[in-house]
This record gives C-alpha cells, sequence and structure tokens, in this order.
C-alpha cells in the first residue's frame, strides 16, 4: 500500500511539472493581446489597409511573440481587423526572425503585388532587414533576410548585438527602393543614433548610403529627442518629402525602478532625401496629455506648476514642454491637472479636448509608432497611444491634418482595440511554487541524510565498536559547527563575538585549508598518474597520447616559444586550438547530448517507478 | 629471492633500462615536481605571447560595457580554487576599475566564502585606484541555493529570481547595510539593468546560461579552472558564452590584454606551469621508453 501511494505520489507530481514545461503559459487571446505599434498605412483597390504589429505575452511573463496584423478602412475613419489575422507570424523554420516580425513597411508593386519588408528579431539577439512577397496582401510568402548592420558594425569595431534597426519605412520609386530605418550602430568610436538610408534596385539586395549615413541624427539638445528615434514613416509632400519621427527620451522617475519613454513626434523636410530639415514647430505631436498641457502653456498657473517642477530637479534643464508633460508623470500630476489655475484655464480648451477625461483617453500618456500617408488635401496619421506612462497597452488610433503640421485627433478612442486576453492556464506561473516545493523536500532529504548519519555513528558508539572513536569525531564536528554556524557564531550582539572568531577559524582557516590542500594534493597524484597511464599500448592510445601533449604545450609560453619558429598554423598553440575546436568541442557535445538523454531515460523510469531499487 | 627480482635477473641490459624507467617511485616524481616547480618561481616570467579567441572575447565583452549599465561579478571563488581564480579575479577588476565600469559583487549558489574573499583584494584594488564602495562597486555576499539532492532546480530557481529582482534577492550588502542606500544599487535592480555577467568559480553554474541567458540575454563570461574548460567550450562556440577566461592561462591573457607595466599573478604563475607542464610530457616519454623497451619481453 505504502508503495503504491508512493509511485502514485511520484506519478502525479512529475506529470505536473512535466505538463509546467510543456503546455503554454496561455491559451486563446489575440495576437495583438498586449500591444499595438509600428503601424503602416498602404493605399488598396477598395480603401486603406494598416498593417501594424501585434505583440502577444501575459502578464509578467517574459515568453513575448510578435506578429504582423491587418486592418482595414474604406473611409480612413472605421477600421475593422481582417479575418485570417495574423498575417505574419513567427517562423519555426527561420531563426532570423524566431521572435517574430516587427514594424513592418510594405509597399503595393506596379502590377498591384505587395511586398512586405520587416524587422527581423532573432534568437541571437542581431536585427535583420527581411522581406516577404504576397499578390494579395494576405498571404504571404519567401521570407528572406535582406540586410543588416553586421557587417558595418563589425567593420567598425563594435558589437553586432547592439546594432539596433528599430523601425523602418521603405518608398517606391521607379528605379527601385529606398528605404529610411531607425537604427543605432557604432562607426568608430563614435555611437550613431538616428535615420539611415539605403537603397536597392530590386529589393534584394541592398546598399547602405555610408557616405550619408545617419541621414537624420538625433538632437540631444531638442531634449524630447534625447534618447533615440522609435519609429519614422516617409511620404512625398508634393514639393519633396516629409518624414515624421518619433524621437524618445528615456527616463527614470523618482521612487520607480521602470524606465518612461517619453515620445513625441517630429518633422523634417527634404528635397533630396539625404538632406534634411527639421521643421521649426517640431515637436508637432504627442500623447494627449501633451497636446492639453501645450495649448495652456501661457497660463500662470501652469507656469507656476512648471517652476515648481524645474525647483524639484533643477539640474535638468528640461524644455518647457517636454517639463510640462514630465510635471504630470512625477507626482504633480493631479495637482496640475486638478488645481484651479487648471480650471481656470480649461475652460479654454477646444470641445474635443473636454469631451473625455484627459487620463481616460487611450493615448493619454505615451505615444510609439506611427504611419502618415497623404488624403486627399490633407494627411492622416495613424499613430499607437498608450493610457500608462510606461506603455504597456499601446492601442492605434487616428489623426488627420490639411497642412501635415498641425494634427488634430480623429476621436478620443482608438480606432482599433486590442485582441482579447488570453486564459492563463497557471501552469508557467504556478512554477515557483513547485520549485519552493521541491525545496522544501531538499531540505527533508537533508534531515533524513542527517538523521541516518546520527543513527548510524550513534550505534556504533553504543556498541562500542573498534573504530567508534571516528563516529566520536564526526559528533563533535557536528555539534560544534552547528553551535558556531547557527548561534553562537553570529556577529552581533557583540557578547557572540568569541564565537564569531571560532565560526571563521572552523571555515576559514580549516575547511578552505582543507581544501586548498587537496587541490595541491591533487597535481602531485595528476603528474604520477599521467606517467603511469598514458602508454602506447595501441594506436588509440597513441593517438590519445599525442593530442595530449600537444594540447599541454599549447597551453603554456614555454610551449608556444619552443614552436615559434614554425609557421603560423603550425605552432603549438595553433594546434591545440584546433583540437580543442575540431575534435574536443563536437565531442564533448555529443558526450552532453548522449548524458542528456541518458538522464532524461533515467528520468522517466523514476517517474514511472519502472525503476523499483529507489522505492 | 622474490619474483620481481627473478625477473629482473633474466632482463637484459636495455629492458631492466626499461623497466626501472617506468616503475619510478612516486616519490622520486612528487620531489622533482617540487624543485621544477619551486625553482621557476626564481626566474623571470616568460612572455605570454599568445591570446586565445576565448580570453579575447571576454575582454572585448566586458570593454564594451556601456556608462549606464553594470557588470555583475558572480565571486564564487574559495581558498582550494584560488591558484588559477585569483589571478583572473584581479585581472577583471583591474579591467573594469581602469575602464571605469561599475560592477556588483554577488556569490548566488554554492560558494559561501567566494564574496570574502573577493572584498580582501577590492578593499587594496579600489585604494590603489580611488574607487569608492557603494559607487563603483559594491559586495552583495552570498546567497545559498538548497541541499545538494536537488540542487539544480533550486540554484535555477534562485537565478531567475536573483535576475528578475536583485533587490529581493539580497536586501542588504555583505556589511548589513540595506542595498536601497548604496548609490550605485539604485539603479541596479534587475538583470536587465546589467551589461554582463562574469562568474568565476571553480565550475560556473551552468544554470547562468539556461535561467538567466536565455531567458534575458544577458551575455555571460565564466572563468573557470582549466581542467573544466571543456565542458564550457561548446557554449562558447554556439555562442552562448561570450568569453571564457581558462585558469592561470585565461588570466594571463587577460593580463597581456590589459598591457599591465609589470606581470600580473597570472602570467607570473604561467612560468612553473610551463615547466611542470614540460616536466609531465618528460616524465609521460621516459614512461613509454621503458614500456617500448620491454615490449619484446611482453609479446
Amino acid at each position: 500500500m505504502k508503495r503504491k501511494l508512493a509511485i502514485g505520489i511520484t506519478f502525479v507530481v512529475g506529470l505536473y511539472y512535466l505538463l509546467e514545461f510543456v503546455l503554454p503559459a496561455s491559451v486563446g487571446g489575440g495576437f495583438d493581446c498586449r500591444r499595438m505599434g509600428s503601424p503602416c498605412l498602404v493605399e488598396a483597390d477598395d480603401g486603406t489597409r494598416l498593417y501594424y504589429t501585434g505583440v502577444r505575452a501575459l502578464e509578467g511573463s517574459t515568453d513575448t511573440r510578435l506578429a504582423v496584423g491587418l486592418a482595414e478602412s474604406r473611409d480612413g475613419a472605421t477600421w475593422a481587423k481582417a479575418g485570417g489575422n495574423p498575417m505574419l507570424g513567427r517562423s519555426l523554420f527561420s531563426s532570423k526572425d524566431w521572435r517574430g516580425p516587427d514594424s513592418p513597411a510594405v509597399v503595393r508593386e506596379p502590377d498591384g503585388s505587395y511586398t512586405m519588408f520587416y524587422v527581423g528579431h532573432g534568437p541571437d539577439d542581431v536585427d535583420r532587414v527581411m522581406r516577404a512577397t504576397s499578390g494579395d496582401g494576405l498571404r504571404w510568402r519567401g521570407r528572406r533576410v535582406v540586410f543588416s548592420l553586421i557587417k558595418e558594425t563589425a567593420e567598425a569595431g563594435g558589437e553586432v548585438k547592439r546594432a539596433a534597426i528599430r523601425a523602418l519605412a521603405v518608398r517606391r520609386t521607379d528605379t527601385g527602393y529606398i528605404a529610411y530605418f531607425a537604427s543605432t550602430y557604432r562607426r568608430g568610436e563614435r555611437t550613431i543614433e538616428g535615420v539611415s538610408r539605403a537603397t536597392s534596385p530590386d529589393g534584394l539586395a541592398w546598399t547602405l548610403d555610408k557616405a550619408n549615413n545617419p541621414v537624420l541624427a538625433i538632437e540631444p539638445e531638442n531634449g524630447w529627442e534625447y534618447s533615440t528615434i522609435t519609429d519614422l514613416s516617409v511620404i512625398d509632400n508634393g514639393d519633396g518629402l516629409s518624414l515624421y519621427y518619433v524621437g524618445t527620451r528615456r527616463l527614470y522617475m523618482r521612487g520607480s525602478d521602470k524606465p518612461i519613454d517619453t515620445s513625441l513626434v517630429g518633422l523634417a523636410t527634404s528635397s533630396d532625401g539625404i538632406t534634411w530639415h527639421r521643421n521649426e514647430s517640431n515637436p508637432i505631436f504627442g500623447p494627449a496629455i501633451w497636446r492639453v498641457l501645450r495649448s495652456l502653456h501661457d497660463d500662470p498657473g501652469v507656469r507656476q506648476a512648471l517652476e515648481r517642477f524645474r525647483a524639484i530637479d533643477s539640474s535638468v534643464a528640461w524644455p518647457r514642454r517636454i517639463g510640462l508633460a514630465l510635471a504630470a508623470w512625477s507626482g504633480l500630476s493631479q495637482e496640475l491637472l486638478d488645481g484651479t489655475a487648471l480650471e481656470n484655464a480649461a475652460s479654454r480648451l477646444s470641445d474635443q479636448e473636454k469631451s473625455k477625461p484627459l487620463l481616460e483617453r487611450f493615448d493619454a500618456l505615451s505615444l510609439s509608432g506611427l504611419s502618415v500617408q497623404r488624403a486627399g488635401d490633407g494627411s492622416v496619421m495613424a499613430y499607437c497611444g498608450a493610457t500608462s506612462a510606461e506603455g504597456q497597452d499601446h492601442r492605434l488610433g487616428i489623426a488627420t491634418s490639411s497642412d501635415g503640421v498641425v494634427w488634430r485627433t480623429a476621436s478620443d478612442t482608438p480606432a482599433l482595440e486590442r485582441g482579447e486576453e488570453p486564459q492563463n492556464t497557471y501552469l508557467t506561473s504556478s512554477l515557483t511554487t513547485t520549485m519552493q516545493v521541491f525545496l522544501v523536500v531538499g531540505a527533508m532529504a537533508l534531515g533524513l541524510g542527517l538523521f541516518g548519519l546520527v543513527r548510524l555513528h550513534g550505534s556504533r558508539i553504543m556498541k562500542g565498536e573498534k573504530d567508534s572513536v571516528y563516529s566520536m569525531a564526526f559528533f563533535i564536528a557536528l555539534l560544534v559547527t552547528l553551535v558556531f554556524a547557527f548561534g553562537w557564531g553570529q556577529r552581533e550582539p557583540k557578547v557572540l563575538e568569541p564565537g564569531h572568531k571560532l565560526y571563521n577559524i572552523i571555515f576559514y582557516g580549516m575547511m578552505e585549508s582543507f581544501g586548498a590542500s587537496t587541490m595541491g594534493l591533487l597535481t602531485f597524484y595528476l603528474a604520477s598518474a599521467s606517467y603511469r597511464s598514458f602508454k602506447l599500448k595501441n594506436a588509440e592510445a597513441g593517438l590519445m597520447m599525442v593530442a595530449a601533449i600537444l594540447v599541454m604545450l599549447g597551453q603554456v609560453p614555454l610551449g608556444q616559444l619552443l614552436t615559434a619558429w614554425l609557421p603560423e598554423q603550425m605552432q603549438v598553440q595553433n594546434v591545440a586550438l584546433w583540437i580543442s575546436y575540431t575534435i574536443m568541442v563536437p565531442t564533448m557535445r555529443a558526450i552532453q547530448i548522449g548524458a542528456a538523454v541518458g538522464g532524461l531515460v533515467l528520468a522517466m523510469r523514476l517517474w514511472l517507478s519502472m525503476d523499483k531499487r529507489r522505492l | 629471492m622474490d619474483s620481481r627480482q627473478h625477473d629482473m635477473n633474466t632482463l637484459t641490459g636495455w629492458q631492466r633500462f626499461g623497466e626501472r624507467l617506468q616503475s619510478l617511485d612516486r616519490r622520486i616524481i612528487y620531489g622533482v615536481l617540487v624543485v621544477v616547480t619551486v625553482a621557476a618561481f626564481a626566474l623571470k616570467p616568460l612572455p605570454v605571447t599568445h591570446v586565445g579567441p576565448e580570453a579575447r572575447a571576454a575582454f572585448e565583452a566586458i570593454d564594451s560595457c556601456p556608462p549606464d549599465k553594470v557588470i555583475i561579478f558572480d565571486s564564487s571563488w574559495a581558498m582550494w580554487t584560488q591558484a588559477e581564480n585569483r589571478a583572473q579575479f584581479l585581472a577583471l577588476v583591474e579591467h573594469m576599475f581602469r575602464r571605469d565600469i561599475k560592477f556588483v559583487v554577488t556569490s548566488v549558489g554554492l560558494a559561501p566564502f567566494g564574496p570574502k574573499m573577493a572584498q580582501e583584494e577590492l578593499d587594496r584594488l579600489a585604494e590603489e585606484h580611488g574607487k569608492k564602495y557603494g559607487v563603483d562597486y559594491v559586495n552583495l555576499g552570498f546567497k545559498g541555493a538548497g541541499g545538494s539532492a536537488v540542487v539544480s532546480a533550486p540554484l535555477g530557481f534562485l537565478l531567475d529570481g536573483f535576475a528578475r529582482d536583485i533587490h529581493a534577492t539580497f536586501p542588504a550588502d555583505l556589511n548589513g547595510t540595506p542595498v536601497g542606500e548604496l548609490p550605485l544599487m539604485q539603479r541596479v535592480k534587475t538583470i536587465r539593468d546589467a551589461h554582463l555577467v562574469v562568474s568565476i568559480a571553480y565550475e560556473p553554474a551552468l544554470e547562468w546560461i539556461s535561467f538567466v541567458h536565455a531567458q534575458f540575454g544577458t551575455p555571460l563570461v565564466f572563468a573557470c579552472m582549466s581542467i573544466v574548460v571543456p565542458n564550457y567550450a561548446i557554449y562558447f562556440e554556439s555562442g552562448q558564452l561570450a568569453g571564457i577566461l581558462g585558469g592561470t592561462r585565461g588570466a594571463a591573457e587577460y593580463e597581456r590584454l590589459l598591457d599591465l607595466k609589470e606581470p600580473g599573478e597570472g602570467t607570473e604563475l604561467m612560468t612553473p606551469q610551463s615547466f611542470v607542464h614540460v616536466l609531465m610530457i618528460v616524465f609521460i616519454i621516459m614512461g613509454n621508453i621503458g614500456y617500448l623497451s620491454t615490449l619484446g619481453r611482453r609479446r
């Protein structure tokens, strides 16, 4: 009966532990349930299409998945998600976008087909621009890498993983494609942050414009675009090109360990796509709180609030507008937003701005991606806004402009809502509890082991066996160590200090020294053992001996000096390196995989109680 | 006359010489080893002319630490591993102090004495470089994993918690000061605030790879004993380790990259190690000459 109970408990606990790893953390829900980002507006035959990045993740989970979704609109105001979303998810067979496609830039080809360029995030943390094609813009195929910053960064002596491509905008021209991308990479000693440019005749072979990149570097003195550029959109404005970009400043606020990205939209224009001029009105657009505060910035009450904010953190000379927005985020929000001065000034707000409480608007505190498109006499912008300062719940909204500089939001509500939240299976989230159970079981096993030792040595002493003196030594060592480790050995209070000194003697003076002596002795045994065992008994033994001698010599300067006269590839350190990485590494890998499979089989046998010796 | 003496009498002179070469008294081997090792310390350190890819990669990974990040320094070495780990530790700290890289010393796992061993060296090096505790570096002390029967799961569990919330895992530093009161720790809350993790131990825990690197992408550098380098080379080749310092050799190569004015501890230790390696090769050759000379008789 006891045995059956043990088998049953082992099986149930093992099964639960296995399921915690194997089954997903969540089921159901939308591909864009966490947030939406990087919109891309494209003119289609029957209206306008909006491609965007959907992010799916459980609250608190690190398992984040990206996918590209599609929404459609006939009038530019009412949007609906297309059936069959997501249009492009992560591929199990493509390691380059293993985390999923991000920041889609879709262009319409002259024959009516679609080409999508997107940023692929691989498990190696390197960003690459990839391409997929589609006849109808719904079913995509042929994903492949078209360019990255790996080569350029490596040539400049930079770390490839730190060469980030954050966002992408691609224009189709008569002669091919021009890509503008927000990136960070290294050139010599400098880190380049800004918008760079690349061209391609066919969308496959790309040439980075190394002579002019970055075509638009960030201007930290602007304040609001101090840290980086996170998204961009390029359109033809009739006289040239307009570049809309999201400038970001990363902040760490008092009392919070989470960074806050404060993002505002800037505009630059260019006649040739290489030399860009920032608009004097920059920043031209931002989250709802920024829009409201900007409209009130001449109000004396608001000015006073700003001065108070500056007094709190006088070391940072924030530009006034972003300072006002920051005042709202840094704990002055209620005072600033609810104060009498603001109430008086709020009467000057437009009806639209007053229609909904500010902090309840979907884009209240944060703004991320954008895409701009010409529409009739004006322009339309799709952007992502979030209610939280940390920007974890972005949804898509629409704004319009007649001149491309002054923008008005179409609605206080988002044009597109996020997908449904997935159902938590509570398996992954209960892993911590399971681990704690194992910890308790481990502690119990330790106690059982101690109990066994005490019983064994106790019976030896009681029986007065020949070697019972060693058993007495065991009890003395056990008691002394326990007393000085748990009680008397503590540093505080002062009365226990002598005990603490003895504790140090036991651990540092004895245990560590005995360990060091054992290691020293091993060296002598090793020398003696190698002398006796490395014998040319057969070809395999000879091969092993020669390899061992070469590796031993290759490890030390003397060996390297002895073969310094040989060609470089023949020098012993390079031969040792070749042996290590061509022979040893694959062999070790095979052994470790074999051992892991063996361990798995053993674990399965234990779990299914097939190995009955342990029970 | 015993049987061994009888056997020796039936051998030719050459075979007898070979038999003696094969059966050297171990005390002779130990004695020669001691003499060569001690004598080699008296020599001028041999120059380290070659730097392997593992040490170079480790150097570059640490050197590229941006100013707003720190390095987590898992100091899990002890007195019995200090022959190799100490030189590595000194070289790494020299690099970080010289480059003004901030770092957080911890020992997450199985080496209770690691942080204390580290602190003794840090006190001296910090004074040399004019660095201040709490601002340029901190020492959070040791946090143990569970019982040995189930070490793997609790260690991974502990590292997972450490990566997500360093302050919760280490509420106070080695001296008992609350971590929130240390200026450096005010901007180091999770593993995402770290540029890289360096783990110095006899055998750094593979859980750093599976629980930290795999989840958070934090690059890892392992500094280990020479004997366990083959266990980690596969992870270096696959890119899961950003670099390895293998034993004293790794320390010596790192010192060469640092271009120290005086030979460092790693470089100094490489000279006796060189001669001991050559001595062991000589012993192996002697044993084989003896073996081959008596081969005909054995057949």
